[in-house]
């Protein structure tokens, strides 16, 4: 075979069954990235003679005979940049980057034609950080960048390697600096609830390529969170590395570490497991009604958890000044019941990590926010002293929350001490939704008054919060959630009831916003229908009940905390602002006609 | 609104050393994954140092670097992380003019750090000079700085839509997006825009079309991004982002945090804009048209049969 | 992805060579996008060198590994109905680099409600050629072909060769509309309505349903007839349930959809 990859001879021939996204990365093309794996996301595109592909649909082998470009070659070889590369820093068209090279490669192929009709030709490519405005200014050669320092466009110090496909993400290290690199795949639940009766490993070990095997019965015998805190007592401890009982389709019942993927692949599906299933509990009201299924029944107080033998992991209730009556003083009092789905982080590169040993002390690269928890975390897990861990981050291919966890590297930590070579892990997008974590699922029972003059008299919040199989971040995203999204109204008759509950299905972690998002899509509806039910524009009613600076922020306690402070107030401003481009807006469509989109369509404001 | 630091306290640690050449090395704790401290760190660190942002090289997200870090979230990159990189970088400058003052015996008060050195009152010594002197007299020009999450501000957003609802088919437009922030003195105000105009994004994905869908036997089955619509770039209006004119006691140069916040007023301004346009108040995300549409013909259906005593 | 049990990729379009763990492989944009842990062989049908596009008295034929982009490029000037070509092309939620790639019997192989080449052919009255491992030949209308979400009525180690579309259809005059839950997203509905040369009128609907529908009238129908015409041809549960549209929408959409094409075609 002769496959060229930037104007080189490529070193191999590509398996039968492989992508030529693999194949790249395995000629040290790292900038090549994978989004979804699925030809989805663009992250990976790359052109074959000068064609625009996903590579990861495309089977290497077709590559025979052809040019194969990626973002490592689009440019010239004299060291300077192609002017997409250069329009892409100018603009700073990325965040974190990891879609970056595929959509700089999309880009360097459309014609002006093209560029014209954006949202046709650049909807195979995702990002998932920016919103698009940056990367439009990007392909369309806007510039941004000055240089400089505080309250300048300073561009992002690794700006060039982000689009010349060199910065250095999780799994971007060069084969030579990793010798002996292993794989593993984990096998996971096909149950809801299941306890493990036996497992039999045997036919995996035997799976050629296949150098060990590991199950509950090789894990430690901890409990913990994978959520990480500064406190690790903040979080309950419910979850073991490796368990004998599976509370949710996709959990990790065991792993296996190979040569390869494949063969890792290989050993899993080898993998024999008995189990003995258990009823389940899908839903929280379910979860907390009287006789049902326990999660975690057998654990006690002091695993963190507020009511084990009621599925609650957290639980808040309070009342600050006099609710009840300020529901009798109000004019009008509006109730109703709030729900929010399960939500995906979708951080373009998935969890991954790879555990290796320099100079004989454990090392884990990892897809983290966290790095330092981490470390503590698995110094914890493992009775390591400090000294001998080190965790480190490369560039990270996006978090929103989802990588303030412990996904992978109690894992790939396990199998490198046992094996004693460098063990990587990198998850798939299919189990990034099946088996990492969400945004919590909140029921939200919203009763509220107001007095006809616009005074908000009283709130009364009823939150269940779905924190499915496990308790991570569960208690924080409850508490949080309820706080600043009601102490920013000045009413100080406030009353909480709030439970956290644990179902059978994929865990809901941290998730930007932590809670805030979902109480305040219910608090400001109902604000809406409060002012509704009084006649006052809506705003106007905010004006009247938003904290002004000085006031107590109260959510809980009939005290402000102590350390929350007003270093500086602009909610008037920021609410001004909006209206006032509201208002232009409205005036701009009216003034062209474009108010007026004909029958049937209906137009408002919020 | 939202405390810039989430409670219970957020640890940062940070370290300003002077490299040979006279560029600056900051060491930080935080990850990188977008969120654009790293070249905050650089701004905060060069305006300390009376220096550009292209002088600082920074090294981050390594246990080996630095003591402790509590890490990248809770929007916790500029205001915490930040405020221990100013401090070191505010020592730094210290230790050079107190070291230039020592050797030309200028009081330090009439030494002034420049960008290339430290000006002794008329005699200059450079930054590369400087590093030398150090080494030769085995004074560490480095300095460390912490924070430790507390007292902390809040910080404000406020999102508005005007939209256009097709009551045939639940189609929705976005007609105009507009996001007020008050992040205090932005230090870097293209990069705190696209925390915003991606927060904004993320958010509509939320509330428009994005479910991960459980099965009756608990399984996730919606487990590829065909099945899992996240915003394109067809989806997506181009927002007004507007901020706030605020100057922040407490955070590092009066910036405060701006990542998870703009996440949150998009939903309930989506739908207050929805019952504006159709009179219907949705209170289950996602607002998906489909959704939408059965919406609206439910309300229908229910007034038409609430009306029709009055009519007979 | 890779597809790690896969040890053998062969270059044949011959059914008799077909065993079971093969799968055909065209442009590959399906086959590569999911994980397999059966597959054992790839027979590569795109070395078979069929021309894309063939034009004859009898119409078009378009060979199963005639790509996506191919397809978006050809144009007719006596047949307006390739106008459809385009618009279909633009349904698909994948991007025009796919095109590249995928082709237009992967896509109706397999058999996704919102597969718009089935929705273009089975409209276009295409019928499929198929070979079968026994060296026979057998045709069946695309319509028929596709039976059902994912499921199609092809026998183990058949093969699509290809689809022919008559040029009577290809000369018809058409109509096209289309929703998705999101801009430019997944086909949540797609009705195609033609004219026939004797004044009726055809509608097929796909996307909605699990399987692709077929309204025919001989003459122009009223709007009582049409909705008569669609409460018989789908019943409740052939409307698709999935995430990019519930059911009753997608049912109302149809109804909806069904009628402008019919007041867009009525003269």
């Amino acid at each position: 075979m002769k496959i060229n990859i930037n104007r080189r001879p490529a070193t191999s021939d590509p398996r039968p069954g492989q992508c030529l996204r693999t194949f790249l990365r395995e000629q040290e093309n790292l900038g090549v990235k994978k989004g979804c794996d699925g030809g989805d996301c663009g992250a990976c595109t790359v052109h074959v003679d000068g064609v625009p592909v996903h590579s990861c649909l495309y089977p290497a082998v077709r590559a025979d005979g052809r040019e194969v470009t990626t973002i490592e070659g689009l440019a010239d070889d004299d060291g300077g940049l192609h002017s997409v590369q250069e329009q892409f820093l100018a603009a700073q068209g990325f965040q974190c980057g990891f879609c970056t090279a595929g959509m700089i490669m999309t880009a360097a192929t459309c014609t002006e034609e093209q560029k014209s009709n954006l949202p046709r030709n650049l909807k195979g490519n995702l990002c998932r950080c920016t919103g698009y405005r940056a990367i439009e200014d990007a392909v369309c050669g806007v510039s941004h960048v000055t240089s400089g320092g505080h309250g300048d466009n300073v561009g992002a110090p690794a700006g060039r390697g982000v689009v010349t496909g060199t910065a250095a993400y999780t799994l971007d290290v060069p084969a030579d600096e990793l010798p002996g690199l292993l794989h593993l795949k984990l096998l996971r639940s096909p149950h809801a609830h299941a306890r493990i009766i036996a497992i039999d490993t045997a036919s995996a070990l035997r799976v050629p390529g296949v150098q060990a095997v590991f199950t509950h019965e090789d894990s430690p015998d901890k409990y913990y969170s994978t959520a990480q805190h500064e406190l690790h007592t903040d979080d309950p401890d419910d979850t073991r590395l490796l368990d004998d009982v599976v509370r949710f389709v996709g959990q990790r019942v065991a792993a296996v570490v190979a040569d390869s993927v494949a063969a890792a692949e290989a050993g899993v599906r080898a993998i024999n497991v008995e189990y003995e299933v258990l009823p389940f509990v899908l839903s929280p009201e379910d979860a907390m009604a009287p006789g049902a299924v326990l999660l975690h029944g057998d654990k006690s107080h002091a695993s963190g958890i507020a009511a084990p033998h009621r599925n609650v992991v957290a639980e808040l209730h309070s009342s600050i000044g006099d609710p009840d009556g300020g529901l009798v003083e109000a004019d009008f009092v509006y109730e109703n019941t709030y729900t929010t789905q399960r939500v995906q982080h979708v951080a373009l590169e998935t969890h991954a990590s790879i555990a290796y040993f320099e100079e004989g002390r454990l090392t884990i690269r990892s897809s983290t926010q966290v790095p330092f928890l981490t470390k503590r975390s698995l110094c914890r897990l493992f009775d390591l002293p400090p000294n001998e861990v080190r965790v480190v981050a490369g560039r990270v291919g996006g978090g929103f929350g989802g990588k303030q966890e412990m996904l992978t590297e109690d894992i790939v930590a396990l199998a490198a001490l046992r094996v004693k070579r460098p063990v990587q892990l990198e998850l798939t997008r299919e189990e990034q939704f099946t088996s990492t974590t969400t945004r919590h699922p909140f029921t939200i029972g919203v009763k509220a008054g107001v007095k006809r003059d616009g005074t908000i008299t009283a709130v009364v919040l009823t939150v269940l919060t779905n924190t499915g199989a496990y308790g991570n971040h569960a208690p924080g995203v409850m508490f949080h959630g309820c706080n600043e999204s009601i102490s920013v109204y000045k009413c100080t008759n406030k009353r909480i009831d709030a439970h956290a509950v644990y179902t059978n299905t994929v865990p809901a972690g941290a998730f930007r916003g932590y809670g805030l998002s979902q109480m305040i899509f219910a608090i400001e509806s109902a604000i809406d229908e409060l002012a509704a039910g009084i006649g006052m524009d809506p705003m106007e009613l905010r004006r009247r009940n938003i904290v002004a600076k000085g006031d107590p922020m109260l959510s809980m306690h009939s005290e402000p905390e102590e350390d929350v402070l007003y270093g500086s107030y602009g909610l008037d401003q920021c609410i001004s602002l909006v209206q006032d481009a509201l208002d232009r807006g409205r005036s701009r469509d009216i003034r062209f006609g474009a108010h007026d989109l004909g029958p049937g369509w209906r137009i408002g404001e919020g | 609104m939202i405390d810039t630091v989430p409670p219970r306290r957020h640890h940062a640690h940070a370290r300003v050393s002077l490299l040979e050449y006279g560029r600056f090395q900051v060491d930080v704790g935080t990850a990188e994954f977008g969120n654009g401290t790293t070249t905050v760190h650089a701004q905060l660190v060069a305006t300390a140092l009376h220096t550009t942002a292209s002088q600082v090289v920074v090294r981050q997200a390594d246990t080996d670097l630095l003591d402790h870090d509590t890490g990248a979230f809770g929007s916790t990159g500029t205001v915490v992380a930040g405020k221990a990189s100013l401090e070191a970088a505010q020592e730094l400058a210290h230790i050079l003019m107190g070291l230039a003052a020592g050797i030309t015996q200028v009081p330090t008060m009439r030494c002034r750090l420049t960008a290339e050195g430290v000006d002794c009152d008329g005699t200059f010594l450079s930054l590369t000079s400087l590093f030398s002197l150090g080494v030769e007299r085995d004074i560490r020009l480095s300095a460390e700085g912490s924070w430790g999450g507390t007292p902390r501000s809040v910080a404000f957003n406020v999102h508005g839509f005007r939209v256009a609802v097709n009551l045939g088919t639940g189609e929705l437009r976005i007609l105009q997006s507009a996001h007020a922030a008050d992040a205090g003195l932005i230090v870097n105000p293209m990069q705190c825009r696209g925390q915003i105009e991606g927060g904004i994004a993320q958010a509509l994905g939320a509330a428009l079309y994005e479910d991960v869908r459980i099965d009756d036997d608990g399984a996730v089955s919606t487990r590829i991004l065909r099945q899992y619509h996240i915003p394109t770039f067809a989806d997506v209006p181009r927002s007004e982002v507007y901020f706030a004119s605020t100057s922040d006691d407490l955070g590092p140069l009066g910036a405060k945090s701006m990542s998870e916040s703009p996440f949150n007023p998009v939903a309930p301004a989506m739908a207050n804009a929805i019952k504006a346009a159709t009179g219907v108040r949705f209170t289950s995300l996602p607002l998906a048209r489909d959704t939408i549409y059965l919406g609206l013909k439910a309300a229908a259906d229910t007034e038409g049969a609430t009306r029709k005593p009055t009519r007979l | 992805m890779d597809l790690n049990t896969v040890t053998v990729l062969r270059p044949t379009a011959d059914p008799s060579e077909w065993q079971p763990g093969d799968a055909w492989l065209a442009g590959g944009t399906v086959l590569f996008s999911y994980d397999s842990s059966t597959l054992k062989r790839l027979l590569d049908i795109t070395h078979a060198g069929w021309p894309p596009l063939t034009i004859n008295e009898r119409g078009l034929e378009i060979a199963a590994t005639c790509t996506i982009a191919e397809l978006y490029a050809f144009t007719h000037e006596a047949w307006p109905a390739v106008a459809l070509f385009q618009q279909c092309a633009d349904s698909f939620v994948a991007s025009f680099k796919i095109w590249n790639m995928s082709t237009v019997g992967g896509n109706i192989a397999t058999a996704l409600p919102a597969g718009p080449m089935t929705s273009l052919t089975a409209a276009l009255e295409g019928t499929a050629v198929v070979l079968s491992p026994d060296g026979s030949e057998r045709t069946l209308p695309v319509a028929d072909l596709v039976i059902g979400d994912g499921a199609t009525s092809l026998r183990e180690g058949e093969l699509l060769r290809a689809i022919r579309l008559p040029a009577a259809a290809l000369q018809s005059r058409t109509a096209f509309r289309r929703l998705s839950l999101s801009n430019l997203g997944r086909s949540g509905v797609l009705l195609i309505g033609r004219t026939t040369t004797l004044g009726g009128l055809v509608i097929t609907v796909t996307a909605s349903t699990t399987r692709p529908v077929q309204l025919r009238f001989s003459s122009a129908p009223t709007q009582d007839e049409l909705a008569q015409s669609l409460d018989g041809a789908i019943p409740t549960d052939l409307y698709h349930n999935d995430i990019h549209g519930l059911p009753q929408w997608r049912r109302d959409m149809t109804y909806r959809l069904a009628e402008e094409i019919r007041l867009e075609l009525r003269t």
